[in-house]
């Protein structure tokens, strides 16, 4: 990065062709261009039979005529879909060598074979966690242990860790008693007030007022970085109590906040929309309304139609958010956009059911920034499928992390002899 | 009943230096070099004197018809506990200090198991946490510690884990090192006058017990053996050492569980040094064959090979488990070089011992046919120009 940054300042002082000549030791970048697809960018809508040319670890350039540079290596994927490479909001169980305590980055396994098979079902990044004891129905939420966003870059351990931490769970203000919340009002209280002296300090600096010797003051316990935005809650919140609860906590502290577990959202789309609080949303995960109620209760798969016409922004996640090779399809990560498909069943239109298990997935994961859409710039993170996204039908056929082809369905011991008979 | 006899003839043989023994009309394969189909084989002060198709019995060397024997260099096994009183090592935690050379016992009646299954230089780890103390090596003649010893300090031995904890602990380890190495190499007398303020230069300190071997470490003067059970493990390892990338010269030895060869690529980019149990194993969930040993050597990595476990079966069977591997595609010089002269070399001990070449020491096998045939036996074996097994 420093390099760059010097390289691009040099350029300022000098005249460019110079520049060139400066740098011979650093290595020629590698051009690999997937050529003919249609392009499903997810934040500029579909590019019928384009070009989105990489280089190194990034994209380079997306378009329907681009020049290619010299010695560019380039695969044709004409008749197939591109699409950046699906996020899970929640995974259990994948890329971790052991469950020991401490940090995610520090335990991961890139050999590990879950690895594999997610990058053989689409997946390029999750939301894992580690150490910490389970939330709804043993999964969702974290609460105490250490949790991180990693990328499914098999054999490389460089790269792989997107960020960490990237979430704070506030479970026990849903599901603990008077004392917890009574402790996370107070720690919310308390982050405010470091927050604001922490401003307030990192102003007067700007503006050289600081006393003589003076401590900085820092910000940086979890609440205080919820706070601030770097960080996303996460509190499971299936039922319309634990979602008003939840609401509650986020109006009266205005923090960032992801709904897990989410079934009777349908019921209150606008107060989730105005409290600006993501969901996470599992289609098929089915319940009774309860007679005994006056309000509506229940699942409904319409819940994801219902709540993008109300301005909600929401990820898909499956039943059982892990890596296994026994589930039924869609179940499971395995079939990611099998579970988004059903949110089309309920009247989702298919570009949004797109986007919850890419771009919206990676803003919930506090990674947007790098990856969840095919742009300029953004991590080379790709898949290439061999039909429509969320036909059952379909496979992966191709999947990029960090420029690097890492699964071929054609040399995939687990999928390469199954030729797709259904059409 | 065997070791007591040995042990007597080796209290009755005359004084060392004087005897020379040739070995004549032997099949010999040196390792390292091209084999001679029959040759004389001259042993004189613990040490090989010359060796070769043409060389002539010297005048009064007592004569071992080697017709029909194949002569090969004495194996090096360079990771067993064999030959230690327990298990018990330091405990837990980081312990660089502990010698595995403190934990030889050698009143137990193992070392006769080595030497009859071909072994006669081995590395002993300490037992520990992480950091578990340092390796010795030895060569597994009975007797006392001291006529058993190479080096004392042989190697650093590393558990290597996935985990915060390992990760920070190895840090703060090599980082109180590299503190010290610089301390070493400031000049004791500051050259300009002292900054306001500074501490007063102080004498150069002496790395403590803990940080000695982890200087020599990073120097290079010592080798670290890094056992990692998952090819994770390795790259985590390898993060580790990331941050102490000036010291160029450091030597690592990964010892390695089956699934190494999933990371066969970057270890052959950075021509890694790898011991492997000689086993086969398979795609993960599959039963398609892989031999990890192989898919290694072809990366461009260095190979030893490490008998699967201390129990008499293991080492018995471990030069036929090392054809197994010939047999499923790892080239056989590949082979024969994994358990003599490679792992010598992870040891630091390749001048001495590895291969059957004049000057080297003594250390050598007689045997009845091809090295890795499952039909061979072991006949005699030398160690230091003396017999230590004999089934002639």
């Amino acid at each position: 990065m420093k390099l760059a940054i010097a390289v691009v300042l040099l350029g300022l002082q000098e005249p460019p062709k110079k520049e060139e000549a400066k740098a011979p030791a650093a290595k020629p970048p590698v051009y690999t261009a997937l050529v003919g697809g249609d392009v499903h960018t997810i934040s500029r809508g579909v590019l019928r039979g384009a070009t989105v040319l990489l280089k190194d670890q990034k994209i380079h350039r997306v378009g329907q005529a681009l020049d290619l540079p010299e010695g560019t290596i380039t695969i044709d994927v004409t008749g197939k879909r591109v699409l950046p490479g699906f996020v899970a909001v929640q995974a259990q169980g994948l890329a971790l060598a052991s469950g020991a305590g401490g940090k995610v980055s520090d335990s991961l396994d890139p050999f590990q074979e879950q690895v594999k098979i997610a990058l053989a079902c689409g997946i390029t990044s999750a939301f894992i966690e580690m150490g910490g004891s389970g939330g709804f129905f043993g999964g969702g939420t974290p609460s105490a242990g250490s949790n991180a966003v990693v990328k499914m870059s098999y054999g490389a351990l460089e790269g792989m860790t997107l960020l960490e931490p990237a979430a704070h769970s506030l479970q026990t203000w849903v599901s603990g008693g008077a004392a917890d919340r009574h402790e996370i009002r107070q720690s919310f209280v308390k982050a405010r007030d470091l927050v604001e002296r922490e401003r307030d300090f990192e102003r007067r600096r700007a503006e050289n007022k600081l006393k003589p010797n003076e401590q900085p003051v820092r910000a940086a316990d979890p609440f205080a970085r919820l706070l601030k935005g770097e960080l996303i809650a996460r509190i499971s919140a299936p039922d319309a109590d634990a979602i008003r609860r939840a609401l509650e906590l986020v109006n009266e502290f205005r923090f960032r906040c992801v709904l897990m577990d989410v079934v009777e959202g349908w019921t209150l789309p606008d107060e989730i929309g105005r409290a600006r609080a993501y969901v996470v949303v599992t289609v098929r995960n089915k319940q009774h309304a309860d007679r005994r109620m006056a309000r509506p209760s229940g699942s409904s798969i319409e819940q994801a139609a219902i709540l993008r016409k109300a301005g909600v922004k929401f990820a898909i996640s499956p039943i059982t958010p892990a890596v296994t090779t026994g589930g039924i399809a869609g179940r499971d990560l395995t079939g990611l956009p099998i579970e988004a498909a059903f949110a089309v069943r309920g009247g989702l239109d298919e570009a949004a059911a797109l986007e919850a298990i890419t771009l919206t997935a990676a803003e919930i994961c506090g990674v947007d920034a790098r990856v969840g859409s095919i742009e300029e710039g953004k991590d080379a993170d790709l898949v290439v499928l061999d039909g429509d996204p969320l036909d059952y039908r379909t496979f992966v056929d191709l999947t990029f992390v960090n420029g690097k082809l890492l699964y071929e369905k054609s040399k995939s011991s687990y999928f390469n002899h199954l030729k797709g008979k259904g059409r | 009943m065997k070791a007591l006899g040995l042990l007597a003839a080796l209290l009755l043989a005359p004084g060392d230096g004087d005897e020379t023994t040739a070995i004549t009309q032997v099949r010999i394969i040196p390792v390292g070099r091209d084999e001679i189909a029959s040759g004389t084989i001259v042993l004189r002060g613990g040490k090989i004197v010359e060796l070769g198709a043409d060389v002539k019995p010297p005048a009064g060397a007592a004569l071992i018809d080697g017709k029909g024997r194949v002569a090969f260099p004495g194996l090096v096994h360079l990771f067993t506990r064999i030959g230690t009183a327990g298990t018990s090592g330091g405990g837990g935690g980081n312990s660089p200090q502990n010698l595995a050379a403190e934990e030889i016992n050698p009143s137990l009646d193992v070392f006769e198991r080595l030497t009859r299954a071909g072994v006669t230089v081995c590395g002993i780890f300490p037992a520990g946490g992480v950091l578990a103390g340092q390796g010795v090596t030895i060569k597994p003649l009975g007797g006392t510690r001291e006529e058993m010893i190479l080096d004392r300090s042989a190697f650093l031995m590393v558990h290597m884990q996935a985990s915060t904890s390992a990760k920070d602990g190895l840090k703060q380890a090599f980082e109180a090192a590299k503190k010290a190495i610089e301390s070493e190499k400031k000049p004791a007398v500051a050259t300009g006058k002292p900054a306001e303020g500074a501490p007063k230069p102080a004498t150069p300190a002496k790395p403590d017990e803990k940080t000695e071997s982890l200087v020599k470490f990073l120097k290079g003067e010592m080798p670290a053996l890094v056992a990692v059970s998952s090819a994770a493990e390795i790259l985590h390892f390898w993060q580790v050492l990331e941050g102490f990338a000036e010291f160029g010269k450091v030597r690592v030895v990964l010892v390695a569980g089956p699934e190494a060869w999933k990371a066969a690529a970057e270890l052959g980019s950075r021509k890694a040094r790898v011991a492997l149990n000689p086993t086969l194993t398979f795609v993960p969930q599959t039963r398609i064959r892989v031999n990890g040993a192989a898919e290694i050597a072809r990366s461009g990595a260095r190979l030893a090979l490490v008998p699967d476990g201390d129990s008499p079966w293991a080492l018995e069977g471990y030069l036929f488990q090392v054809g197994e591997l010939v047999k499923h595609g790892l080239g056989r010089e590949e082979a024969l070089k994994a358990i003599t002269l490679t792992p010598a070399e992870f040891l630091g001990l390749d001048k001495r011992v590895g291969s059957l070449e004049a000057g080297k020491d003594a250390d050598l096998l007689l045997l009845d046919g091809d090295p890795l045939s499952a039909q061979t036996r072991i006949r005699r074996v030398f160690i230091g120009g003396k017999v230590v097994h004999s089934e002639d």
